[in-house]
């Protein structure tokens, strides 16, 4: 045999510079995330002993104790997420065309590309209609379809509580939660029926290309269910992990149901394509919490939580693009595809960051000031419309 | 071996001191042989590139607790293969989730140059056919040049397990390098 060492240094591995840059960048943005140390360490640990004896003291002889625990770990240097250190004091530009949709306890707000905003005061959840014509809001009682600008073009009222309002791919149908009930309505407001009486309450999601109308839903079992929604028949149904969100990808080939720890991809006729669990990435106890299919083609962004390490990374399809400490909540796709737009509430910022070619992360801090409340992405929609 | 000079201590002084420079240099000289051992350990440039990449992390979130008198490479290799090894036994489980699909859900891979010496895919693919843990051993001994006692405590092996790892590990390695060349 030849020599070992000569093998090993002589085998190719791929994209070495690339490998590198990426990491450096993620490296670089951990440490300066890094809180320097207060005091030195043999300040701190003395501090932590005594800490944990008269936390366990307060744990044992009053209700409080936990909180107890809690405040006395942070005043000795626990983790503090402080963001991404260079972020914009404010959302002046979003870095690709079309306008992005947040939700915050305010209500939902209309972003354009030049950072202006409008609050469609007074509503909850939203959705954009396919072409970013429209907006569906829904409050307590109430579906609404809005104009970016907030003028109400129909209304309807129902008695169940109502959310999960989703837009057809040419904006003929809106398919909506009412209670315990899925129902539909015609695009301009006329038609509101009862479509399915007992789903699960996760919001159904339409595929979205034509030319039938196709609806996936959480039915009350658990099981998501995949239906031509004019003709109520049923083209396929799987049943893996308890569904929190459904997803298409952008050509309606691929349907995935994303539970708490576990992103399963199926074809619409019920047959399992993957999946994609925390286990995979060794990030047990864990979950993921966010994912989107890209506007093109079946690549996935996914969001992994390392409940161990307080971590979350995302991935665009099997590379990780970023990482920080705490919570990344949801992330939307810009239109053309090219960036992410995550919420971060941990680090009160709001980032998007670049899904190809070099790592480049753009963030905004101090968002619940500006937004009235944590802001969480609903939608970026549609670039040249 | 790398890193173990005054200037590498210098190097981790610095970035514990928050020296952005001194991490950046701490991390150019390692990422090299800390991407190549992770690759060589789990055949997967994504899986190598993440291992290597949470070994960093893992490395930087401990720097205050890092003892300046020892060198900082072992550190690091110990994670990186640790890692490693954890994600290639867990491959297994990853064939039964990802299996076709992730190539369709996943983003487009970077090609592979089409430049390589002959012998190149024919020492991965021995490598490949040994145990994780053999595939370890080897990287540590021959790419990043520790002794077989020092293996044995990176990997906190008794010294025989290590020697007979790599006495074996080299047999089959040879055995199919051999195989290919007939």
């Amino acid at each position: 045999m030849k020599d070992p060492r000569r093998l090993l240094r002589s085998v190719h591995v791929p994209d070495e510079d690339g490998a590198a840059e990426r990491a450096w960048e993620v490296v670089r943005a951990a440490f300066a995330e890094r809180e320097p140390v207060a005091w030195p360490r043999r300040h701190a640990r003395p501090l932590l002993a005594a800490a944990v004896v008269v936390a366990v003291v307060a744990g044992a002889i009053s209700p409080a104790g936990r909180a107890v625990i809690r405040s006395l770990r942070d005043a000795i240097g626990r983790e503090k997420v402080v963001g991404i250190r260079r972020a914009e004091p404010a959302l002046f530009r979003l870095p690709a065309q079309g306008q992005a949709l947040v939700a915050s306890p305010a209500g939902p707000w209309v972003v354009q590309p030049d950072g202006s905003k409008r609050l469609l005061h007074g509503w909850r959840a939203a959705a954009w209609s396919p072409h970013a014509l429209y907006v569906a809001v829904t409050r307590r009682h109430e579906l609404a379809a809005l104009t970016p600008r907030g003028e109400v073009r129909w209304s309807l009222a129902r008695r169940g509580l109502m959310r999960g309002a989703s837009w057809s791919f040419e904006g003929f149908r809106v398919a909506y939660l009412n209670g315990t009930q899925l129902r539909l309505v015609v695009g301009n407001g006329e038609g509101d029926h009862v479509l399915v009486p007992r789903v699960r309450p996760v919001p159904p999601a339409w595929r979205p290309v034509g030319p039938q109308h196709v609806l996936a839903y959480v039915g009350a079992r658990g099981a998501v269910h995949v239906i031509d929604a004019d003709t109520r028949r049923e083209l396929g149904s799987f049943r893996e992990g308890s569904p929190e969100e459904l997803l298409w990808s952008a050509d309606g080939a691929l349907i995935a149901a994303r539970s708490s720890g576990l992103i399963s991809v199926y074809r619409p006729n019920g047959v399992r394509v993957t999946g994609i669990s925390t286990r995979s990435f060794a990030v047990v106890p864990g979950s993921i919490p966010a994912a989107a299919f890209a506007p093109k083609g079946h690549t996935l962004a996914y969001v992994t939580y390392d409940a161990k390490a307080n971590r979350s990374a995302i991935y665009v399809g099997q590379r990780r693009v970023f990482t920080g400490p705490g919570h990344f909540t949801r992330l939307v796709w810009s239109p053309d595809g090219r960036w992410l737009l995550v919420a971060w509430p941990d680090a009160n910022q709001l980032f998007f960051v670049r899904t190809s070619g070099p790592h480049k992360v753009l963030a905004v801090s101090d968002v619940r000031r500006q937004f009235g409340g944590f802001p969480n992405p609903a939608g970026w929609c549609c670039a040249g419309q | 071996m790398a890193g173990s000079s005054r200037q590498e201590r210098a190097w981790v002084r610095g970035a514990r001191d928050g020296s952005a420079a001194d991490l950046e240099a701490l991390f150019r000289e390692h990422w090299p042989r800390a991407y190549r051992a992770a690759y060589l350990v789990v055949h997967d440039a994504a899986a190598a590139e993440d291992v290597a990449q949470e070994a960093f992390l893992a490395a930087l979130r401990a720097l205050d607790r890092f003892d300046r008198r020892r060198p900082f490479g072992p550190w690091l290799h110990r994670i990186v293969v640790n890692r490693a090894i954890d994600w290639a036994r867990a491959r297994s489980l990853r064939g039964e989730v990802f299996a076709e699909g992730l190539v369709e859900v996943a983003a487009p891979a970077v090609e592979a140059p089409t430049s390589r010496a002959p012998y190149e895919d024919k020492t991965l693919a021995a490598l490949g056919d040994l145990s994780p843990e053999h595939r370890a051993v080897i990287v540590l001994r021959y790419l990043l040049e520790y002794t077989p006692g020092e293996i044995a405590e990176l990997l906190e092996l008794p010294r025989g397990t290590v020697n007979s790892r790599l006495r074996r590990g080299l047999d089959q390695l040879g055995g199919r390098l051999d195989e290919g060349d007939r």
